[in-house]
């Protein structure tokens, strides 16, 4: 077949170009670590890794709000230890009123050391986060949840709302307890249930006038009883966030293998690859500045 | 005479030895055919009895040429630049759309993480506005988004303008061309021949053309489906023509006389045809897609936001702009008639909702709606009285205002603009909904199903998540642009091949021209020999007499 020297020409022109355009895109791809650069390199693999990255995003979420969590329940937990550590030394002062040996001006201190006891116990129950809100007040969290009206009655103003929080795809964890549940709702010796705050109240009352109760230690057990349940419920719940913890760590470490299978560029295939384009392309230069020397006018 | 037989001689080799030069001089030239002497012997004298050769003529200087492989190489030209020119604009988005800054996937969770954040702390002011903000950057990233595809559609207006003139340009000189060369006789103007040769091909470059060749010497160019471009020393003009339905979207026309008619759905092949196909392929449903996902947030958001509370213990209203409501657009055919009333869309159902524009045509009983995407017919039959028309497997309804006449058209675009027309609706954190309705001001139950939404299938029938539709997006995109690549090595292959054929056939090689050198210098000098020769015997004839 004839050849013209345009035709040669071009097509030695053309290789180059060819091996030059492959060798830049072997550069472009061990500079970035990546075996796609754009979209249409693997349209189908692009296409796995978008919601790779949003799951592994996500899960950064669930981990934010797994901290808020944790923070609240913390703050509701130590609240709750506050709360019966005071009980505790309410239930001493009632043995210790209670007892026989001890007299009406005794009584008298006993009962205005419990009226602090039972402040702190409702300043407690009235815990506030960071936000200002309150913790025991279901979902009414702006308004103070426990009042004491002048004449010993005591209100609750939240309800019942528990407020639940994501920390994973298909799991939502509650971070409060209602404070009627909590304080309100114990269970009475005289029938049905009582706030312990008007239990307490009654007792200073009576210690006041130098009554004594047979039934307050009860009512206080009851009472001790029932914020340890809230707090051991809490402790479970904390234990539940760590452990889907681990299980988000978890699904991010696959995420993050299986993102870097589909992404990531096989440095020895690369390499080796770009070994031989430049072989390729050195060939293909020598080649061409070889045969444009060749002209029958060379010996004319 | 020998002496007469001699010079022949000497003058056909002098040409032949120029028609070598000039083909070496033009070893480089694109597109140039070689030329070669013909030589033949003269008419023979009869003398005596016998015939006596009178020496050699040149009978043509031959442009040594394939017109099927030249027409080969103009129309592989044509189809590989039209690839080009489709992969050139098709890449453009696909660097765009993977580009993660530009790109949605990372707004859209952004925006979800501060949604996650207000759930978590529902009364926290701070959480509020962030929402909001990051709200306001999601519809940031949809309105730049829309702004790259206007830019690129409005490029392609810019493109069309430029290759129109060109053509004309081109088109122009091919007319010019004809009458030189039917005026210098037809086909022996070889130089003029290759010169519209490559003109021919710098058109097929910019559009597909078929050439014919007419008995005087010109050719007729035809672009598109028989349209004509150039007739013998006659051209016709391409021009830009408005879109019957949309005025920003520009066309290519044809201007014969007075009459200027639309050919771009005619026009295949070259730059132009290319560009034309992008928009069409390309642009236009990535953009109609982009805005189904805009419609789909905003109104599967609003509708749960609207049904909790807000801080102040408010229902809430709508948090992003109702695009879903606002954007849908009709736009009349500019033929319509002049008293025609108003068709309008709505659209009913998101979950249904195509990404395409719809054509609707009256033939003055019924309407006919086409898919422009796939171009099927999604509905017919139905008549004025059938007004509000409700087509369920799309999505949208139809409604009319006023009248139609008969041949009346109508484009429905149900998502193109929704992108740029998208919005936060609110500004105060305290009209957040987070609350579920009638709660408290720290319930979250509403704010958590806002969450939901992230993972929630509620677009294109209950397939596709945002995310996921946008990543649709991004693969259609990507598949395009790899097809068109793939598709155009293999043109360019073709291409090649088709160059070397014709190269074969018409190139220079300067080896050979330099043999033909010697062998015409050779002959040259043993005519000049001849001459000599003769001029001896002259001498001697001479001598002898004195």
């Amino acid at each position: 077949m004839r050849v013209s020297n345009l035709q040669m020409q071009q097509q030695g022109i053309d290789a180059m170009l060819d091996r030059s355009a492959a060798l830049a895109k072997t550069q472009l791809q061990l500079a970035t670590g990546r075996r796609m650069v754009r979209p249409s390199d693997d349209p189908v693999g692009a296409t796995k890794v978008l919601p790779l990255r949003e799951l592994m995003e996500r899960i950064k979420q669930f981990s934010k709000n797994s901290d808020s969590a944790e923070s609240r329940l913390s703050l509701g937990e130590s609240a709750l230890t506050g709360a019966t550590n005071v009980l505790a030394r309410v239930m001493e002062l009632t043995v210790q009123a209670n007892s026989d040996s001890v007299g009406a001006q005794d009584r008298i201190s006993i009962a205005k050391e419990l009226r602090e006891n039972l402040a702190e116990i409702m300043a407690l129950a009235n815990t506030t986060d960071s936000n200002g809100e309150h913790l025991f007040a279901g979902d009414n969290v702006n308004t103070v949840p426990f009042t004491e009206t002048p004449a010993g009655t005591f209100n609750y103003t939240g309800d019942n709302g528990q407020r639940n929080v994501q920390i994973g795809e298909d799991r939502q964890i509650a971070v409060g307890d209602p404070g009627d549940d909590v304080f309100m709702n114990i269970t009475f010796s005289g029938g049905g249930t009582q706030s312990m705050f008007k239990t307490v109240y009654d007792y200073i009352i009576d210690l006041e006038s130098n009554t004594t109760s047979a039934v307050i230690l009860d009512d206080l057990q009851a009472a001790h009883e029932n914020i340890l349940s809230v707090r051991s419920a809490l402790g479970a719940r904390f234990n539940a966030i760590e452990s889907h913890r681990e299980f988000n760590d978890e699904l991010v470490n696959q995420s993050q293998q299986t993102l870097s299978g589909i992404e990531d560029l096989d440095m020895a295939e690369a390499i080796s690859r770009l070994n031989v384009q430049l072989l390729g392309l050195q060939a293909s230069q020598q080649a061409f500045a070889q045969i444009q020397n060749l002209s029958l006018f060379n010996y004319l | 005479m020998p002496l007469n037989t001699a010079v022949s001689g000497l003058l056909a080799y002098q040409r032949a030895i120029s028609t070598a030069s000039h083909n070496i001089s033009n070893v480089s030239t694109e597109g140039f055919s070689r030329q070669r002497v013909e030589l033949t012997s003269r008419e023979p004298q009869l003398l005596g009895g016998s015939y006596i050769g009178k020496g050699v003529r040149t009978s043509s200087i031959d442009r040594i040429y394939d017109k099927y492989l030249v027409e080969q190489v103009d129309t592989r030209t044509a189809s590989y630049r039209e690839l080009k020119s489709f992969s050139a604009m098709a890449s453009q988005l696909d660097t765009l759309l993977g580009d993660p800054e530009i790109a949605l996937g990372s707004s859209l969770q952004q925006f979800f993480g501060a949604v996650q954040d207000v759930s978590t702390n529902p009364t926290s002011t701070p959480a509020r506005q962030v929402m909001i903000l990051e709200g306001e950057s999601l519809t940031d990233r949809f309105h730049s988004l829309d702004r790259h595809f206007e830019d690129m559609r409005e490029g392609v207006n810019a493109q069309l303008g430029i290759m129109v003139k060109q053509v004309n340009s081109l088109a122009g000189s091919i007319g010019e061309i004809n009458r030189d060369i039917v005026a210098a006789g037809g086909s022996s103007a070889n130089d003029l021949l290759d010169h519209r040769d490559r003109l021919v091909n710098e058109l097929s470059q910019l559009i597909n053309v078929t050439n014919v060749a007419v008995n005087d010497g010109s050719v007729n160019i035809y672009v598109g489906t028989g349209q004509s471009l150039v007739l013998g020393a006659t051209t016709n003009k391409l021009a830009l023509s408005n879109n019957d339905f949309d005025i920003s979207q520009k066309e290519v026309a044809l201007q014969s006389g007075t009459n200027t008619v639309t050919i771009s759905g005619e026009v295949t092949g070259g730059e132009l045809g290319g560009l034309l196909r992008a928009r069409k392929e390309i642009v236009i449903p990535s953009q109609n897609a982009l805005g189904r996902i805009a419609i789909g947030l905003a109104n599967t958001f609003n509708t749960q936001h609207r049904l909790g509370d807000d801080f102040n213990g408010v229902a809430g209203g709508d948090f992003f702009t109702a695009v879903d409501s606002v954007s849908p657009r009709v736009m009349p055919n500019s033929n319509n008639n002049a008293a025609s009333g108003t068709v309008s869309m709505s659209i009913t159902d998101v979950n249904a909702l195509q990404s395409s524009d719809y054509r609707l045509n009256y033939d003055g009983t019924n309407f006919l709606l086409i898919r422009q995407s796939d171009n099927t017919l999604v509905d017919s039959g139905f008549a004025v009285t059938d007004l509000p028309r409700t087509v369920a497997s799309e999505g949208i309804s139809i409604s009319l205002a006023g009248s139609v006449a008969a041949g009346d058209s109508f484009l429905l675009a149900p998502t193109r603009f929704a992108s740029s027309q998208s919005g936060v609706d609110i500004s105060n954190p305290a009209a957040v909904a987070a609350a579920a309705s009638g709660t408290a001001v720290g319930n979250n139950s509403n704010a958590l199903a806002l969450v939901s939404l992230q993972t929630q299938r509620a677009l294109e029938n209950s397939t596709a998540t945002y995310q996921e539709a946008f990543s649709e997006i991004i693969a259609d995109v990507g598949i395009k642009t790899n097809q068109a690549f793939v598709n155009g090595q293999a043109q360019k292959a073709l291409l090649d091949q088709a160059q070397e054929s014709r190269n074969a056939v018409s190139g220079v090689n300067l080896d050979e021209e330099a043999a033909n050198l010697l062998k015409f210098q050779q002959a040259y000098q043993a005519s000049a020999r001849v001459i000599t020769i003769v001029d001896s015997l002259f001498q001697t004839l001479i001598d002898a007499i004195r």
